[in-house]
């Protein structure tokens, strides 16, 4: 009998506990969901945002049809698009030596990324306590444009990888916004960049 | 009662002299080495073996889409130019193939992907090949470019967007006049590369193939 | 009790620092090959600005066979001061507003078969590093792109180079034995350095303590 009991009471704190485990998996995430979770630094438009490379600020953007490149010798003639060119205006103060930014991505209510086209604007490399004013064109549809994010992330291996660590700014365009920045879309000329120290 | 009893078995003779052999017939050795043999038959001619693809070549015309990962393309028209033609880039003539392309992966694409493995050729109204552009080993003669604007083919292109692009092929000087072109866009993997990076492969089997007359152009 | 313990885990517990070491080194793969061959690790110290720096590199010649270099050379930090502008292939080049410029002048002294092209280098201060060719623009006040180039040998005579950043060639005219180079770095106003440091192939590099009153 007691045997019995004994037995009893092993299977029903095995399945006390197999219960109490499926109930701890189904509330705590799954390592790798924790383990490829990015690190983003998320900020608005005009709002800085401090991140691995540095601080970073969208200062404002324009939706266009073309853009004429600078410098010019990069391309001599205007950049034109079936969809639209978003071009951003950013400031970036480096926290340490920095060769060549990142390039700059614009993801979509849909997660779809769209890249920076280095064709049509350059940078200057940037140097730690110094701002730094360049510009960015990207490419997307006009349809990308509800809802988009920009995306700097740490370096620009891959397109297909998704960033470790990234600032995301949120446009905070709307349909009805985007619908007015496509019927207004026209010529954009890309700006040299602007350095100096930072106060 | 006798403290001998009851009687203690005698110890099991210990094994001599087994060697190698006998490591090799001990149960558990067999039972990992049936395993490992059992394992190995499965990988060799079981699922583990790539099953073989078959061949899926869509032939398109003029106005017809067809994909070819990340792309589907739709051929607009194919116009051979001579070498006055500033787009052909130098003294001899050209033919310019004119795409739609649109990207349906969910990144920007380079642009580079759309002529790597791209092959063309061109036939004569007798149907004999006058020119081959192969791009299958990276040593072709495809340019490619936005008809748009020129930007160079290797820009990157945009999700769901749908760019017309331009292929220019050389036709060298005293070439019978093309009438015709086959151009193939093969579709592309991305498989682990050097354990972590994923790399590009072009896969000819599977293959976007536009057939279109060639029209003279006057530059 | 006690003894029976030693005589049965004595030897094992001997041997546990050199397993742990032999479990170290080999899960090291990382550290050793995507860590420190990718980093600044071992310094060359100047003593009063003189630097002798050995390095060995393997690379790939022109006819592609694999074959091992080395940077044998003699540097000589003369001179770090700030400075106001300097020309730059017929062009004024000034820092950029509120920063300052800085000339470093080296001394060099190498066989003319070194691979010396191609360094890099950076003034420091307070841990922050500092780059050249970035944060200088035109008098004018624009500023062009690329202003990077050779630092460490002559325009006219580098040496061997390696052109697409993999074989080596060597060069059309033989480099002196002994040459200077002059290096402007930009930093932002009221910012001393307090090293200067220059390197060819990670890992090995030459620091120069600065002390700049």
């Amino acid at each position: 009998m007691r045997k019995l009991g004994a037995a009893v009471l092993t299977l029903a704190a095995v399945a006390g506990m197999l219960f109490a485990r499926s109930w701890l998996s189904s509330i705590v995430p799954p390592a790798d969901a924790i383990l490829k979770r990015p690190f983003l630094a998320r900020t608005t438009v005009g709002k800085p945002a401090e991140y691995l490379l540095g601080r970073v600020t969208v200062t404002g953007f324009h939706v266009a049809k073309t853009v004429i490149p600078w410098p010019p010798k990069l391309r001599p003639t205007p950049a034109e698009t079936a969809g639209v060119f978003v071009v951003v205006d950013y400031e970036f103060v480096a926290a340490k030596p920095v060769r060549v930014l990142p390039d700059w991505s614009l993801v979509d209510a849909a997660e779809n990324r769209y890249l920076a086209d280095r064709t049509v604007t350059a940078c200057e490399q940037p140097q730690p306590g110094f701002m730094i004013a360049c510009q960015a064109v990207i490419e997307a549809t006009p349809s990308a444009l509800p809802g988009a994010r920009l995306l700097l992330p740490t370096h620009s291996n891959s397109n297909l990888d998704t960033p470790e660590e990234a600032v995301v700014v949120d446009l905070e365009i709307d349909q009805a916004q985007a619908d007015q920045l496509v019927a207004e879309a026209g010529q954009v000329q890309a700006k040299a960049p602007m350095i100096k120290a930072q106060a | 009662m006798d403290p001998r009893w009851p009687p203690r078995a005698a110890p099991p003779p210990r094994r001599r002299g087994a060697g190698v052999l006998g490591f090799f017939t001990h149960p558990l050795v067999l039972t990992f080495l049936y395993l490992l043999a059992a394992v190995g038959l499965v990988a060799v001619f079981g699922g583990w073996a790539p099953a073989p693809q078959k061949s899926t070549i869509v032939e398109i015309g003029p106005g017809q889409s067809a994909m070819a990962y990340p792309f589907e393309i739709t051929p607009v028209q194919a116009v051979w130019y001579d070498g006055s033609e500033e787009r052909c880039g130098g003294p001899a003539g050209c033919v310019v193939v004119t795409l739609d392309v649109r990207v349906t992966a969910k990144t920007s694409v380079t642009g580079t992907l759309l002529t790597d493995g791209m092959n063309a050729s061109l036939a004569d109204s007798s149907g004999t090949a006058v020119v081959t552009g192969d791009e299958r080993f990276g040593q072709g003669n495809i340019l490619s470019r936005r008809a748009q604007d020129g930007r160079a083919g290797s820009v990157d292109l945009p999700p769901g967007l749908t760019t017309r692009m331009e292929f220019i092929i050389a036709v060298p000087d005293g070439a019978p006049a093309p009438s015709s072109i086959r151009l193939d866009v093969p579709a592309h993997t991305w498989r682990p590369y050097a354990g972590l990076l994923a790399y590009d492969w072009f896969d000819p089997r599977i293959t976007a193939s536009a057939a279109l007359p060639i029209t003279r152009g006057e530059s | 009790m006690t003894r029976s313990f030693w005589h049965g885990n004595g030897v094992w517990l001997l041997v546990l620092p050199v397993l742990i070491a032999a479990c170290l080194a080999a899960s090291s793969q990382r550290m050793v090959h995507s860590y420190l061959a990718h980093t600044r690790q071992f310094a060359t110290r100047a003593q009063d600005g003189v630097a002798i720096f050995h390095d060995t590199f393997r690379a790939t010649t022109k006819e592609q066979t694999r074959q091992t270099y080395t940077r044998d050379v003699k540097v000589t930090l003369t001179e770090v001061v700030p400075v106001d502008s300097y020309h730059k292939s017929g062009t004024t080049m000034v820092a950029a507003e509120g920063g300052r410029l800085w000339r470093i002048n080296l001394a060099f002294e190498a066989a003319p078969d070194q691979v010396l092209s191609v360094c890099y280098a950076r003034l420091v201060s307070d841990g922050v590093e500092y780059s050249p060719g970035a944060a200088q623009v035109t008098a004018d006040g624009s500023f062009e792109l690329g202003i990077g180039s050779e630092l460490c040998v002559p325009a006219d005579a580098p040496g061997p180079t390696t052109a697409n950043g993999k074989d080596i060639e060597s060069g059309d005219k033989e480099r002196p034995r002994t040459w200077e180079q002059v290096i402007h770095i930009s930093l932002p106003d009221g910012v001393k350095p307090d090293e200067f440091v220059l390197w060819w192939g990670y890992p090995n590099y030459i620091s120069f303590p600065l002390s700049i009153g």
